[in-house]
């Protein structure tokens, strides 16, 4: 197989959601072992809100909720921060391998604005819940916290309002066809010149990217690996173009299976994985089970089906260069400072008066597996059930 | 993801460009689209979102029409899909 079939095989073709799945379930569960923590990223989206709030004079490391997720260091000596900083150099690199990084713009001013209301809101429900897509989910369900099958149920839930608002009428653009063909397609040599380009760009990015992770390893073991295992989600999201969005919402709009059979998948492996790591004495992470796990994942949903992805979605969309998902971006970090500014008085009321349950604890270890595992084979059994309502009928 | 189907010569009869759209809108106007065609009717799709890749094919396939043919050009993703 010659250079050029083999990048096109595996590194500009997509590759299939549910094996992408399966390896970052079971990647989450040894990214939790070795650093003792879950693949998260809205705490730390919220953490840069607070640097920013102190560059502003305020003084955040005073706020409740900055003393509940801590703001000590830089996002270069936190193990979420230098974790994140891996993702968007993974992203970027296979983007570029794949030819698919260009500057795009959105179809109408309207769908920016959508963009950074529908990024506030799944930033602020994402922390009143204490984590989004991954830690309140894909990463919070493995750890047996009680709290985030709360949050994945009222995210399905809250899609289906998202769904409704994103069909009103001033959401619609109107639709461009032609019975004359567009012409996009007729210099195929450009694109073969672009190709070469950002492949070179490409290796660039995959040198800095591992400079970045030797670098953190120098400071140590833990950093380094988070670094390294951030290259990994973010090119794994990136060639997989996983979207949690789309096993929320399009449950509600196609039926469609996929991503979500992937999702459940992911997690069934990383049960699995963290079940061990906890046997073995790694502390697993629980959060209350109270009102914010819920009203947060209803936001969630409503906020994540207005702006077309979630956290992980923006992250590796805005490095292919859509503008639209960058204004998601900021709108989650304003989303997830707005949510600290109020914690005082909404974690008094919603959250801390609630008991942390851990299944494990609860149930005793077998049982909460057990548990755990049944719940997803129903999830999953669920999801294929709902896909049979969109048969045959043609919208 | 190349996959000229050796088959289409025929021309598309109408074209969509959902250039700088995002999910869910692509697949609803792709729909939305093919549900006011005639049988027999080719429909070429243009997005700018590889998101598409997974959406278009998965949910035109689901209501029954035929996605022919997926290609990525760069950071475009063309879809013909033929009306049985």
């Amino acid at each position: 197989m010659s250079l050029a079939s083999f990048r096109e095989r595996h590194f500009v073709r997509f590759w299939a959601p549910i094996p992408v799945l399966a390896a970052l379930g079971v990647a989450s569960a040894y990214y939790f072992a070795i650093t003792g923590t879950f693949w998260a990223v809205t705490g730390e989206f919220t953490r840069w809100g607070g640097h920013i709030a102190a560059w502003l004079g305020f003084e955040p490391q005073e706020w409740s909720y900055f003393k509940l997720i801590g703001l000590q260091g830089s996002p270069l000596t936190r193990i979420d921060g230098v974790m994140i900083i891996g993702m968007f150099g993974g992203a970027l690199c296979t983007a570029l391998w794949a030819n698919n990084v260009q500057l795009r713009w959105p179809t109408h001013k309207r769908r920016l604005v959508q963009g950074l209301v529908g990024g506030i809101i799944a930033g602020f429900g994402a922390r009143l819940a204490m984590g989004c897509n991954l830690a309140a989910f894909f990463t919070g369900i493995p750890m047996f916290s009680l709290h985030a099958w709360a949050f994945m149920l009222a995210t399905v839930g809250g899609a289906w309002i998202g769904v409704k608002l994103c069909m009103l009428p001033f959401l619609r653009i109107p639709l461009r066809t032609s019975t004359e063909s567009s012409g996009l397609f007729d210099f195929p040599e450009k694109v073969a010149a672009r190709a070469k380009r950002q492949a070179q760009w490409g290796v660039s990015v995959a040198v800095l990217a591992l400079g970045f992770a030797a670098w953190r390893f120098e400071s140590s073991l833990t950093l380094g690996f988070a670094a390294l295992f951030g290259i990994v989600f973010g090119a794994l999201i990136e060639r997989g173009q996983i979207c949690f969005t789309s096993a929320a919402r399009d449950l509600w709009t196609t039926g469609r299976t996929q991503i979500a059979q992937g999702i459940l998948i992911g997690m069934m492996l990383a049960c699995v994985g963290t079940f061990g790591a906890i046997g073995l004495g790694a502390s697993a992470k629980i959060f209350w089970m109270g009102p914010n796990a819920i009203l947060g994942g209803l936001l969630f949903g409503i906020g994540i089906v207005l702006a077309g992805g979630c956290e992980t979605g923006w992250m590796y969309r805005a490095m292919e260069g859509q503008v639209h998902f960058w204004v998601v971006g900021v709108g989650n970090v304003l989303g997830g400072t707005l949510l600290a500014i109020y914690w005082d008085e909404l974690g008094g009321l919603l959250a801390l008066p609630f008991p942390k349950v851990n299944l494990l604890d609860s149930l005793g270890a077998g049982t909460g597996l057990l548990i755990s595992f049944a719940g997803l084979a129903i999830a999953m059994m669920l999801v294929q059930l709902n896909s049979r309502r969109f048969l045959e009928k043609r919208s | 993801m190349t996959q000229p189907a050796a088959s289409i010569s025929k021309k598309p009869d109408l074209f969509l460009d959902l250039r700088g759209e995002h999910c869910p809108y692509n697949a609803i106007a792709t729909l939305e689209t093919l549900s006011k065609m005639q049988s027999g009717q080719l429909l070429e799709v243009v997005t700018d979102c590889a998101q598409s890749l997974h959406g278009i094919p998965e949910d035109t396939r689901a209501k029954g029409y035929d996605c022919v043919s997926v290609e990525q050009h760069g950071a475009l993703c063309r879809f013909l899909i033929r009306i049985p």
